[in-house]
């Protein structure tokens, strides 16, 4: 592929008009501009088949972007050759650290992550149905040495067990009370949680989604909000996959979207059975903490949960992403669950969620739909 | 994807273009012969690196060459490094230039016999954005200064002890630390985090900051760093040790300063010196003359009087051991500030003097009188609805107010105010009260509810005024109400309501026909009979309580309406409820046994996952402390049992324990399992699925063992007794030879937990009968420091 390639409008065209029966090879010039370096994904499986596929592009002064794809060398960093195209495979899983030459330009690096040993997605069923149930996000706030929260407890226990409401929503529990002091199921992620909500210390609480508020811990409270904002159908549905591999639980999400919008995709660790004494109880279940969050992926920043990007998808169209989520020593695997969260943005561009999806570990879960 | 070698060049173009036309008009069939110039091209030839330090990229093409051809580099500078590891790139780092001088490099870039071309580096000097200094330390402060580089900038300071500070393994520990207690603070005070951060922020530069409160020769890290309302961390963390001196050893003088607004007095007490031990405290003309009296018009022997008893009447009750204990508790180094609410137009004297170990004042004490001011009148317009509602016990009461002014609410037999006009009730409340006393029967706002304890066919007077500061601020409502009479307590009849009933709880009310009498009441089997219920309450008395019927009564009696939940039951039994009047002094059974009708609870919904909990072999505790006395201490006189644990079917929880044996206890129709849930649950292992056990010698017990599968459904129990006996244990270095080290051991409160099978009853709810003539209240901030 060693040429020259430089272009001149009218010369070429007369170097056709000219018609010697060699092609001229033609020469583009280097676009000036801001240069973009663009991957269709920032991770794949480690198979040889997936792949992911580069972009560069340069943004001129009158803001056209241009694709130069074409015309940049790509390089996996520290490989002295440019890649022969700009699809990447690999059967090794680790990360590799791509970046793209354009001119004398040097693109920002991207980072691929080449995963191995991910759990394949179950089929989908209805390729062509994009109508899904809705389940909105519960987070209540507690503690173990809250002893104002077995009430909370007991209201969410009732409604779990009204099958005109369970089916509504997916229920957290942020153990951020007090610091964490004498709970087994406080976690960090629970505390950013805690302070992403920026709750003001009334504990217990609960939030519905990223921005809601509860009134109140009644039951008829909770119910009514939920009433509010229960939705017939979701804007996107979620297909999921999870396995343990090691000491992690590695997590394969698609979503499929109804409505086209920008999405983002989180996936929160939460485990069973955390045996706490839990103050103020008057049952011995209020001891042992179900849904109890332990690490949240997708989180932005330390104080937001809004998930990864997965970008513009269009009605019908499908993107998906991988987790992996660190299971600490004292957590147990075996009790671990997976909550998936699609969040979506509104008009003002911020995102809260539209949908969310369990998956026990070892489990797939298909695109529920309606 | 074509692989471009050169890039667009303008002259370069110029010239091809040049070129190529010309040939394409006079040799149009002649393929262009094009001339490559050979050189190195560089994206830049001056690079400027940050001072905090960075990698700066310098992309090269070298014009001529094969693809793949790499430049070579020659650097005069030790502080920068150059690396062509990277295709195309040419990478140029550099640390923090912390040297205090501005600093260059020239790169020289070469390919075979190309012209060389040169590349000039670089780099400003690193100011730190903050720059901690610590300007002097004191007994109990530090002082210190903090420079920001940007007068904008946001940051936050800390002291701690220095072995806390050393046990952080980054910035970012200390930071995440720093952030927890922040949300702590932020949900302490009811606030958002980012406005709980905004209270602690400090802008650009600040000279004698001091820190105070701290211990005297003692070690410190003082540390700062940026930080915004959002909670971002800007800079790294910039810290100096600091070592407070030693308290001051001469003579102090003690400056005291009061303040009085809305009958809050606000004590200031400012010492000539920090670091050195004082005491302070205030009295009440009246306390003082009548320490005066006996041991003399001296503010210093008054307050040392006061002191040894204080003193005294805490050793009595046994909060105290040590008068150094006293010292630690009362002692201050720097000035205080303490705000309490006085009562008005009284004179008070604060005292303040520097003392010793053995709370014996020496040097100069500081003392000051202050007379507080007087109480207005109040305007609260305060409505009582009260006598609807009456019977043996109780009558409801509804207050409403106009404001939210304090006032008294409280209620007496009439007898005890019979006679007494207005002035005179109030006299003899603050008489039997005193102004503290009468502080719990303050209310503000509007209220209701029921006025409890009372004794039947009794009247009451029920008095209600604003009160404020020891004083009446309001004129006084007088209300009688006569309690309904009671019935003998063989007469009084249960009404009985089943609430809910579920697997394994049954919620009940109970409604008196007399709210005079204190009943007990509980569920039992269908069969059992008033005698076996007699006998159970005497047993529990005995066995749970120990005899102590102050207790039993406080407890476990009701008067009025009771409502409660009875939890671990078995499911689909019957129950019925058994209601006894019992004299709350004597724990005398005043009347029959009352039972209500048998209900039922609800289907039974165990989880189909089964639990064994076994063991192979047991060893004598005592040959495990001959061999290693430190694990082997809490099973010397015991057997010393591993037991595992097999769980078939989901789970998410587990609980297994060794119980004391009790005749039954093995068989579920007499212990049913809903009895032993709350038991294994409380007391049971849930951690490890093998466990060393202690158990005692020629005793039987009971291994019982317990799994919640993962839809919270609770297992069957499993039980097996067993009875170890030394001569059947295995030899101690079986356990060796099987492992070198010992199981998890359990800590000996959870191997033989003390057992109780009796069933729980939830403690009913709204049951106030403790707290005689009291309703629920708002209580009054308590600012008064000793008294």
């Amino acid at each position: 592929m060693k040429i020259w390639k430089f272009i001149a409008g009218t010369i070429l065209s007369l170097a056709m008009l000219g018609s010697c029966g060699n092609e001229v090879e033609t020469v583009v010039p280097v676009i000036d501009g801001e240069l973009a370096f663009a991957a269709s994904s920032d991770q794949l499986r480690s198979d040889g088949a997936d792949a992911v596929t580069f972009a560069v592009s340069v943004i001129d002064a009158e803001g056209t972007v241009h694709d130069v794809t074409e015309h940049a060398e790509i390089y996996l960093t520290y490989e002295k050759a440019p890649l022969t195209s700009n699809v990447f495979t690999t059967d090794m899983e680790g990360e590799y650290i791509f970046y793209a030459v354009y001119g004398l330009q040097v693109s920002q690096d991207i980072v691929i992550t080449a995963i191995n040993d991910v759990p394949e997605l179950p089929a989908d069923p209805q390729e062509d149905n994009v109508s899904f149930r809705h389940r909105m996000l519960l987070v209540q706030h507690t503690g173990a040495t809250c002893s104002n929260c077995p009430r909370m407890m007991e209201s969410l226990r009732t409604l779990s067990q009204d099958e005109s409401y369970n089916g509504l929503y997916h229920h957290v529990a942020s153990h951020s009370y007090n610091g964490g002091e004498a709970d087994a199921a406080y976690s960090e992620a629970a505390r950013d949680l805690s302070m992403a909500y920026n709750l003001t210390g009334m504990y217990p609480m609960l939030t519905f989604n990223l921005t809601s508020t509860s009134a109140g811990t009644g039951l008829s409270e909770i119910k009514a909000q939920i009433d509010q904002l229960k939705k017939d159908k979701a804007p996107v549905g979620i297909a999921a996959a999870v396995k343990q591999s090691g000491d992690d639980i590695l997590v394969n999400v698609e979503v499929k979207a109804a409505d086209a919008n920008s999405y983002r995709l989180a996936a929160w660790l939460l485990e069973d059975g955390i045996y706490s004494l839990q103050s103020g109880m008057s049952e011995s279940w209020h001891n042992t903490h179900d849904n109890a969050l332990r690490y949240a992926a997708g989180k932005v920043s330390q104080l937001s949960f809004v998930g990864e990007k997965l970008g513009e998808l269009k009605a019908g169209e499908k993107a998906g992403k991988v987790f992996v989520l660190p299971v600490e020593e004292s957590w147990v695997a075996d009790n671990c669950e997976v909550l998936i969260l699609v969040t979506a943005a509104d008009a003002n561009g911020n995102y809260d969620v539209v949908n969310s999806a369990l998956c026990q570990v070892g489990e797939t879960v298909v695109y529920d739909y309606k | 994807m074509s692989e471009v070698e050169k890039s667009f060049n303008p002259e370069r173009m110029k010239r091809i273009l040049f070129i190529i036309a010309t040939l394409l008009a006079v040799f149009s069939c002649v393929e262009p012969a094009i001339e490559v110039e050979r050189n190195i091209e560089l994206s830049q030839t001056d690079v400027v690196i940050g001072s905090q330090g960075a990698t700066v990229k310098v992309v090269y093409q070298i014009n001529g060459a094969d693809q793949g051809a790499q430049v070579s580099v020659a650097n005069d500078a030790e502080w920068l490094t150059v690396s062509t590891d990277k295709a195309r790139l040419i990478e140029l780092t550099a640390e923090k230039n912390e040297t205090g001088a501005l600093r260059e490099a020239l790169v020289r870039v070469s390919y075979q016999d190309y012209e060389e071309v040169a590349i000039t580096v670089s780099q400003t000097i690193w100011e730190d954005p903050i720059v901690l200094n610590l300007e002097e330390t004191q007994a109990t402060s530090v002082i210190f200064s903090v420079q920001t580089l940007d007068s904008e900038l946001t940051w936050v300071g800390q002291v701690v002890g220095k072995e806390w500070f050393e046990e952080m393994e980054s910035d970012e520990q200390i930071f995440q630390e720093d952030l927890s207690y922040y949300s702590l603070e932020a949900q302490n005070q009811g606030v958002p985090l980012s406005d709980y951060i905004s209270t602690i922020l400090n802008k650009g530069s600040f000279q004698n900051l001091k820190y105070k409160g701290l211990d005297p020769n003692s070690e410190y890290v003082i540390y700062v760093y940026g930080l915004t309302a959002e909670g971002e961390r800007t800079t790294e963390i910039y810290s100096v040790p600091a070592v407070t001196q030693p308290p001051y050893d001469g003579p102090i003088t003690l400056d005291v300063q009061i303040k009085e607004e809305n009958n809050i007095m606000d004590v200031t007490v400012t010492p000539s010196h920090d670091g050195v031990y004082y005491y302070w405290n205030l009295m009440d003309r009246e306390t003082y003359d009548s320490y005066a009296a006996q041991y003399g018009d001296d503010p210093v022997k008054v307050f040392q009087a006061y002191v040894e008893w204080d003193i005294q009447d805490l050793i009595d009750y046994e909060y105290l051991t040590t008068r150094a204990e006293y010292f630690e508790w009362y002692s201050d180094i720097n000035e205080v500030n303490s705000q309490f609410e006085c009562m008005a137009l009284t004179e008070y004297i604060v005292f303040a003097c520097k003392w010793d170990e053995d709370c014996n004042f020496e040097g100069e004490a500081a003392y000051k009188w202050h007379t507080s001011a007087d109480v207005t009148p109040s305007s609260n317009q305060i409505t009582v609805t009260v006598g609807d509602d009456v019977d043996q016990s109780s009558f409801y009461v509804e207050v409403k107010t106009t404001n939210s002014d304090p006032y008294v609410m409280i209620a007496e037999p009439s007898r005890f105010m019979e006679g007494m006009n207005e002035e005179q009730i109030y006299a003899h409340l603050v008489e039997d009260y005193g102004t503290f006393g009468l502080l719990n029967y303050v209310y503000e706002g509007d209220i209701a509810g029921r006025m409890r304890g009372l004794d039947p066919d009794t009247e009451y007077t029920m008095v209600v005024f604003g009160y404020k500061a020891g004083k009446q601020t309001t004129a006084m409502q007088k209300f009688t109400v006569r309690t309904v009479p009671a019935g003998p307590a063989e007469d009084c009849t249960f009404d009985f309501v089943l609430n809910e009933a579920g697997s394994n709880s049954l919620n009940i009310t109970v409604t008196p026909s007399d709210a005079a009498h204190f009943y007990y009441w509980y569920v039992y089997s269908p069969d059992t009979t008033a005698d076996q219920v007699r006998e159970n309450i005497t047993d529990l008395i005995q066995k749970s309580y120990y005899g102590d019927l102050y207790e039993f009564s406080y407890y476990e009696l009701s008067q009025g309406v009771s409502t409660g939940m009875i939890s671990f039951l078995a499911p689909n039994t019957g129950y019925k409820v058994a209601a006894v009047v019992m004299d709350y002094n004597t724990g005398e059974f005043l009347a029959d046994v009352v039972f209500s009708d048998v209900y039922t609870t609800g289907e039974e919904n165990y989880s189909p996952t089964t639990i064994t909990a076994t063991f192979d072999k047991f060893y004598d505790g005592d040959d495990l402390y001959d061999i290693n006395p430190d694990a082997g201490a809490q099973y010397k006189d015991y057997a010393m049992v591993p037991v595992s644990i097999t769980i078939d079917g989901d789970y998410k929880s587990y609980y297994y324990t060794i119980f004391e044996y009790e005749t039954g206890l093995e068989d579920p129709a007499q212990y049913p399992d809903a009895m032993l849930y709350e038991t294994l649950v409380y007391y049971g292992v849930y951690y490890a699925e093998t466990v060393n056990f202690r158990a005692p010698w020629n005793k039987a017990v009971v291994i019982a063992a317990m799994a919640i599968d993962n839809e919270g459904r609770y297992s069957r129990v499993y039980r097996q007794k067993y009875t170890f006996r030394k001569y059947n244990a295995s030899d101690i270095s079986e356990l060796f030879t099987k492992s070198p080290t010992l199981t998890r051991d359990v800590k000996i409160p959870y191997a033989l937990p003390e057992m109780s099978f009796d069933l729980k009853k939830d403690r009913p709810q709204g049951d106030d009968r403790y707290n005689a003539a009291k309703m629920e209240q708002v209580r009054k901030e308590n600012r008064i420091r000793k008294f």
